[in-house]
């Protein structure tokens, strides 16, 4: 405090109010003084201040945001209208964006800026390749966030979205955060179904399940019909290896089923052998072998019926991991030698995650039948497929314990190399 | 396990603990085996899902540790929870380590032991598992070694060595043509 305010004897009842309002927290105590200094209760200058009116009847806001709020409040309508814009930006803003959302001509967004780092609401974080500013404080952005009206909040957001397009397009999840407030409901479908399936790659898999639920929540906003009942099976689908991964075998059943009630009702058999199949492996997962066998089955009849040989390699994965579950492993060894060569034969359309994993189920499965030497190739390709070249943090992950474990049953306890 | 520790995976970090933790009891190491094996079970516990697999290394964990009552109650838990589960494969390894804890007790159940080695042997051909199959020839030559049994016990340590040599099991072959050897010394 004393560096703050200074050693003047007229200011120790001033400090003892300051220190009992603030209760010590330093952001509220130096932007309880920013405010008495720009209300001219303070004079002089910083570490040198004298009280320049008399202490009673001097109100100290009793929350930090409403600190903010009435210094926000004191600054010239434009710059406090600025700084609201660069809030509904983000915690970031990088200038370029800034300037393609306002109206304000170039020479005043400079000065609005320079004032808005001088009062210390923004500081300026980068300068190359481009200028970008931050708020001094997570608070100060929600405080000046919130001080938007809703409705021309929304229409900044929506605004966002198409400069984001043009300068940003890379950056999908700032598209779907942006499309999502601003109620571009089509956008934000299409660029939150992109950042969850981003995050997915990259292992992030509550960010992923989050922009899926998103994506769900924005298809909710679209008017139905089949193109969109079809969309909302799909987003179940994709949320379903996420949700698995982090254990949320529930959530993901019940999804699930609800794509299953989709699928059904729009007689879109395609669609439901792969609700079917994920099913199967969410089922056999928590222990309901029974249903997982069941919806695998139903899941392969429909498949093979259908006579569409990648939804055949999805499916024959599943029901293979199923029979491993339960012990089945002959008909498991089966299904998954029949995938791996299926996959081989159709390389150019094969999905190369589906071939590592069925690969390294079948490794496991050959080690559990004695089958090692077999099962070892099988292995050691999965690992190969799966860390060759830029496949992304998730494949390098997946085979492991499948494939790492099939010497387990051999006694060999270290990696081949 | 530490990429999946950093990315939230339970599904795959369970499955990896659990492999870990195996594989140390293999070797010895069993403070170690005994971490990872219960971190296992615990995540599968939260997650609600299958812990059979787990809960029989940790029954062999105990076992070698000399607890020898808990080696028994985690067997028999894993036999009844792969029951439940129908996950016969688990129960095939459970009923295999009941046999390997009563014929390794301070005062054997033999009796006992051989039923179960029996049926873990009866399931592992029926599903085609040869190691698990091996495992049992072996349990039940030492078991029929102990009892004076000889003849039988050649002929379960043989076929024993058989397929381990077969499948190149080498980590069990020393240990098995040693009690052969001892059987024929006889």
């Amino acid at each position: 405090m004393q560096a703050l305010l200074g050693i003047d004897a007229s200011l120790e009842p001033l400090k003892k109010l300051i220190i009992e309002r603030t209760q010590g927290n330093p952001f509220f105590l130096e932007e309880s003084v920013r405010t008495l200094v720009e209300t001219q209760v303070l004079v002089g200058e910083p570490g040198a201040y004298r009280l320049a009116r008399p202490l009673e009847g001097l109100q100290v806001p009793a929350t930090v945001q409403a600190v903010l709020a009435a210094r926000m409040d004191q600054l010239p309508p434009e710059e406090k209208q600025l700084l609201q814009t660069a809030a509904v930006v983000g915690t970031e803003v990088p200038l370029p964006l800034l300037r393609a959302i306002t109206d304000i001509p170039e020479e005043a967004l400079h000065r609005g800026l320079a004032h808005l780092q001088a009062a210390e609401f923004l500081y300026e974080t980068s300068l190359f390749p481009e200028p970008e500013y931050t708020f001094k404080h997570a608070l100060t952005h929600e405080v000046a966030y919130n001080s938007f009206l809703l409705e021309r909040r929304r229409v900044l957001h929506a605004r966002i979205v198409e400069s984001l397009e043009a300068l940003a397009p890379e950056q999908v999840e700032r598209l779907a955060h942006h499309a999502l407030r601003g109620e571009v409901w089509d956008k934000a479908l299409a660029y939150c179904q992109q950042a969850g399936a981003r995050a997915n790659d990259r292992a992030a898999f509550r960010e992923a399940v989050a922009a899926f639920e998103q994506a769900l929540q924005a298809l909710s906003h679209l008017p139905e019909d089949g193109d969109t009942r079809r969309l909302a099976i799909e987003i179940r689908l994709v949320i379903e290896p996420p949700l698995v991964a982090l254990g949320e075998y529930g959530r993901s059943l019940a999804l699930l089923s609800e794509a299953e009630a989709l699928a059904r009702a729009l007689d879109d058999w395609c669609q439901l052998a792969l609700v079917l199949a994920s099913m199967a492996r969410v089922l056999g997962i928590t222990g309901d072998q029974d249903s997982a066998i069941a919806a695998g089955r139903q899941a392969f009849d429909l498949a093979t019926e259908l006579g569409d040989s990648t939804l055949q390699r999805q499916v024959t994965h599943n029901l293979g991991m199923v029979f491993h579950v339960t012990g089945d492993f002959g008909r498991a060894a089966e299904l998954l030698r029949q995938n791996v060569k299926a996959v081989d034969r159709a390389f150019a359309t094969s999905s190369m995650s589906l071939r590592v994993r069925s690969q390294a189920w079948l490794a496991r499965t050959l080690g559990a039948l004695g089958a090692f030497a077999e099962g070892r190739r099988h292995g050691e390709e999965a690992l190969r497929l799966a860390t060759l070249g830029d496949r992304g943090y998730t494949p390098i992950v997946l085979p492991t314990p499948v494939s790492a474990a099939y010497p387990l049953p051999k006694g060999t306890l270290s990696m081949p190399s | 396990m530490a990429l999946c520790r950093a990315s939230g995976n339970w599904n795959w970090l369970r499955a990896i603990v659990a492999d870990l933790g195996s594989a140390y009891t293999l070797q010895g190491r069993l403070e170690e085996g005994c971490t990872m094996l219960e971190e296992a079970i615990g995540e599968s516990g939260r997650t609600g899902t299958s812990h059979a697999y787990p809960l029989t290394w940790l029954s062999e964990v105990y076992r070698l540790a000399g607890r020898g009552e808990e080696a028994w109650q985690h067997a028999r838990q894993a036999l009844d929870l792969s029951r439940q589960l129908k996950e016969r494969g688990n129960e095939a390894h459970a009923l295999h380590q009941l046999g390997v804890v009563q014929a390794h007790a301070d005062s054997p159940d033999v009796a006992h032991a051989e039923a179960h080695y029996r049926q873990a042997l009866a399931l592992a051909e029926e599903l085609g598992m040869r190691p698990l199959q091996a495992h049992c020839y072996r349990g039940l030559g030492t078991l029929y070694r102990q009892t004076g049994q000889l003849e039988q016990a050649r002929a379960d340590l043989s076929t024993a060595i058989e397929m381990y040599r077969g499948m190149e099991m080498m980590f069990w072959l020393p240990e098995t043509e040693a009690a052969l050897a001892a059987v024929e010394g006889q």
